[in-house]
Formats: C-alpha cells, structure tokens, sequence
C-alpha cells in the first residue's frame, strides 16, 4: 500500500480530520488516531476503498494511475495562463447617480465631464475582439452603466459584428437611471443580462443607498424592477446584495424572507469590500470576519431547512465554495484561482483608457492613483503596454504553492488568492496569507461547507437544483 | 513566560511553520537555536492557550513532515511532469 501526497486540517465544525490531495479529492477521517494510522499503516484503516478512489492510497500495481492524474490535473491548471482571457470589464463612466456609504470604486459626480470614455467603441470592440478568448463575457461596470446606454450600444453592435454570438453581455446596475421603450427592446434582442444591485432588506437599501436625484434608492429599485419584469425580463435580472453589520444582526431567516417576499428567489451577497470608499466606512459598517462567517453557517442552514420544506431560494455566495469543493476544475471564478486570474482569465477597460489586471486593482488604482497597477493604455487603435516587471512578480506571487503559508493548507487544492488584496491589505505582494480576509473566509466557508456535505445535511439534490 | 523551550527532535521548518500558525504578524516571536533546544521568545510572553495552540500545531507540522518525508519524491516527479508538459503546450 502506497501513501500519495496529501493535506489535512482538523475542521472546527465537527471536530472530525479533513483531507484532501492534489487531484481535488477529500474526505473526512474520524479523529486523529485514523489520521495517524493513514500516515503510518493505511492497510489498517477500516475504509480503505473510499480512501483508494479518492487518491489517497494506491495498492502496488495503481501507483502510475495517481502520478498520471495529478500531473494532468496540475497541466490542466498551469496551462490556463497559456489562454487568453474569457471576463473582458468595461468602465464607460465612473459617473453614478447612487451615492453608497460603502462604495468600492471612487465614483464620480453625474455632472462630470471628465469621467465618461473617451475611446471610440469600435476602436474598443476591435481591441477587445483581437485580444478576448473564443468564448468570453463582456460585464458592463461603472459608475452606473446606464448612464452610458448610447456608448454601450454602439460597443455591443460593434463586437457583434466582429465576434457573433461568442459572447455574453451583463451589465452592472442599481436600475437609478430611466429605462425606456430601446433599452428594454434592446435587452430582448441581445439576451443583455442585468447585475443588479439591492441588499436584501427595503430599508437597509434605502439606508446606505442614497440616490442623488430620485428620491429613495428603495423605491426607485422596486419601480424599476416591476418595469423590467412587466417587460418579461424576469429572468434576465439577478441581484447582487452588500451586507452590513445591521444586515448580519437581522439574521438569514428575516434576510430570505424579505428577499422572497419581492419575489427574489436568487442573490449573491458579498461582505463589506476592502477597496475604495468602502474601507474608510468599513470601521462603522462593518464587522469582523468571524462574525460574517458565523452569519454564513447559519444561513446556509436556513438555506437546507428551507430546501426541506420546498422554499426556492438560494444565494451564489455558496456556489464558488461548493464548485470548488465538489468540480474543482469546473470554478473559474478569476479572483479565486492559483495562479491568479489577474490579467490572464480576464482584465479591465477603464473609462480612461487604461488597462487593469483585475477590477480589484482598477478600484485600489482610482483610490491610489499609482501607476504601477496600470498594465498599458488603450489610445485610439494602439495599445501601450507599460509593463516594469510589476505585474509578473505579481502573478508569480500568486501560485499557492510556492507559498510557505499555503503550501500545506488543506484547502490549497480548492483555493486561489487575489494577488490585489494582500498588496491592498499589507502592503506587498507575498504578504503574511493566513491574515488576509480572502483567506479566512475561505478556510471558514470551507469548514463549513465540508461539514454539511460530510454530515448529509446537505445533499448533491439540493446543489443540482441550486446551480 | 517570556521564552518556550521546544525539543531540538523538531526541526527548524516545524518550529517557524507552528510559529507561523501560532501568532499574528504583529507580534512574532523571535525563534533561536541553543544547544538543547529550541527557543521561542516573545516580549510580551505567553498565555496558557497560546502555549496549546502552539503544542498543537507542533505536532501537526510534525506530522506534515513526516507525510512529505514519504512522498515527496512523486510530489516532486508530478510538478516536474507539469511544468515541461506546461512549456511543451505553450511552445506549441
């Protein structure tokens, strides 16, 4: 019986030992006594079949079959650097009609001059189609992207005539700007998928949202909404909500209620962000990462018992987990992966012209304005690249691997770090991983995750009908 | 306490990892080699549960040590296979 290379860490949950290896397999070992037993005498173990399928052991003559997958496994990632990227982000305006106590980017006023794109859309689509990957995604950011409808339809119009149907297109919005009789049309006609901004509960919404020109952001959200859905665009829509402290102190269960009681039946929540106006109010509207996890467990809890009693509500936020735990080569999420998805699985196009590895590093740029984190410029047709040696230490700095920290963490096989958030939060690129905020959500919602997987509660059913 | 006394039968990379894991940045310890033993020094010394969870991630590091002692010749084999399947893939 041969021991193949393998991670473990004790999970908090149930107190039980999580393995995992390289080829994405894992399990759970009673306690540390089957742990040890595992290291030295695996012939001993009680479930040495699940423990064989799953890569862990190999009997004599199946030790190539290991060697073999994982190397194609660990080819399959490293390659990836070698395609071109498939998330292409577009800032027509860092314009907003949305003042958001949390914001992450520097927005601009609505009557600013200075902040719409000045690069013609052809001379963007024609870049963007020489340089995006067969099959890509187009996301519309901002500012508020509708505030920049003319430009954005003459950029879609352009790219379909240079790359067909080989792409999506999503834009960002808090729905603040009036949508009319084109635009809905429009949204028909090229299959446009909206992002929408609301968090989860009317009054928090209307709280941190402030709307500069139409009153309560709330009501202006649930307008327009009824707008789009009288207009059948229902399932073109999904909702993106920021939670904050008062959010996490309301509890999951009032969270789904309000959300189904407006006929949400999927959102992704994300914590309080790191970058921008965001990290300046975060002393106020913020919480401690355990607390935001604790909230998690307990939310996917709700979110099983609801499944339960047949409720249909769920949130993405578990999906990147649950992907990466159960088809790790299936999550391409670009700031979950090693190496990083920084300006190889996609990039960012601002209203300025110039060229960002990662929104991320577009929002620590606009509140920093160091050039470092500019990859080059778009001017008209031309493409300047400004590389100093910066952005490749950077990905280099991103393969978990390689890294003290990470390289016996149990979750390496699952993990993928944002290369902008340890400069963000400490200041360089290596950067001490295990106090990074990405980095312990992502061993908390593991913990997590694993736990119900491993205890039943949560099952394969409930997953396939969530994603 | 101010200083930690650990075994000289864990190595160096044992007693940095479970360091490592053990405290924040912000108040690392300063590790050094006498003749018996290893010594972990902080300032501002060590409460009981720090001392734990530093036992506990000494032995967990230990026995990391020991799963790459038999190992880490295939891990080895496995990354050298990926990085000149790796090159060969992006010549191409």
């Amino acid at each position: 019986m041969k021991l193949h290379p393998f991670f473990f860490r004790k999970n908090p949950e149930n107190g039980k030992i999580f393995i995992s290896n390289q080829l994405g397999g894992w399990s759970f070992l009673r306690d540390e006594t089957d742990l040890h037993t595992l290291i030295a005498a695996p012939s001993e173990l009680s479930d040495l079949d699940r423990l064989q399928a799953k890569g862990f052991i190999s009997g004599s003559d199946s030790g190539d079959l290991y060697e073999r997958a994982a190397e194609s496994k660990m080819t399959h990632r490293f390659s990836r650097l070698g395609e071109k990227p498939s998330l292409i982000m577009v800032v027509p305006t860092l314009r907003c009609d949305h003042n958001c106590r949390y914001c992450q980017v520097s927005r601009a006023p609505l009557s600013s001059s200075a902040h719409d794109i000045q690069l013609s859309p052809q001379a963007i689509a024609d870049f963007i189609a020489a340089v995006a990957a067969p099959k890509f995604k187009l996301e519309i950011q901002g500012g508020e992207a509708l505030l920049a409808l003319d430009f954005i339809y003459a950029l879609v119009s352009s790219l379909n005539k240079l790359r067909g149907e080989d792409f999506e297109v999503v834009l960002c919005t808090a729905l603040g700007p009036s949508i009319d009789d084109r635009f809905i049309g429009w949204c028909h006609e090229e299959g446009i998928r909206l992002s929408v901004s609301f968090d989860g509960f009317v009054d928090l919404h209307s709280k941190f949202r402030i709307h500069s020109t139409k009153g309560d952001s709330a009501t202006r959200f649930l307008e327009q909404k009824r707008k789009l859905e009288d207009a059948g665009l229902s399932d073109n829509i999904s909702y993106v909500s920021t939670l904050t402290k008062e959010a996490l102190e309301r509890g999951p269960k009032d969270y789904i209620d309000s959300c189904l009681s407006l006929g949400i039946h999927r959102i992704y929540s994300r914590e309080l962000s790191e970058y921008g106006f965001a990290s300046s109010t975060k002393s106020n509207l913020g919480y401690r990462i355990e607390d935001y996890i604790k909230f998690m467990g307990s939310y996917l809890d709700e979110l099983i018992v609801g499944f339960n009693s047949g409720e249909d509500f769920f949130d993405y936020t578990f999906s990147l987990y649950l992907t990466k735990l159960l088809a790790p080569d299936a999550s391409g999420h670009m700031d979950a992966l090693s190496p990083a998805g920084y300006a190889t699985a996609g990039f960012l196009l601002n209203y300025d012209g110039r060229i960002f590895g990662s929104d991320e590093a577009r929002m620590l740029y606009e509140s920093t304005k160091n050039e470092r984190l500019t990859i080059g410029k778009l001017r008209n047709k031309e493409f300047e690249l400004q590389e100093n040696g910066f952005h490749q230490r950077l990905l280099t700095e991103s393969f978990l691997e390689t890294s003290s920290i990470c390289s016996t963490c149990a979750y390496l096989p699952f993990c993928g770090l944002d290369p902008i958030a340890t400069l963000n939060q400490q200041g360089d690129l290596t950067g001490f991983k295990k106090e990074l905020s990405q980095c312990q959500l992502t061993i908390g919602m593991l913990d997590l995750i694993s736990d119900r997987l491993d205890s039943g509660a949560l099952t394969r059913e409930m997953v396939k009908s969530w994603i | 306490m101010l200083d930690y006394k650990i075994s000289l039968g864990y190595t160096e990379w044992v007693v940095r990892q479970a360091c490592a894991w053990t405290f924040q940045s912000t108040e690392f310890p300063k590790v050094s080699r006498e003749e018996k033993s290893w010594v972990v020094s902080l300032a501002s010394g060590f409460d009981e549960a720090t001392i734990s969870l530093l036992e506990r991630n000494l032995n967990e590091f230990r026995l990391r040590e020991i799963i790459d002692l038999q190992t880490a010749d295939l891990r080895m084999k496995i990354v050298n296979h990926s990085l000149e399947n790796t090159y060969k893939s992006m010549k191409e």
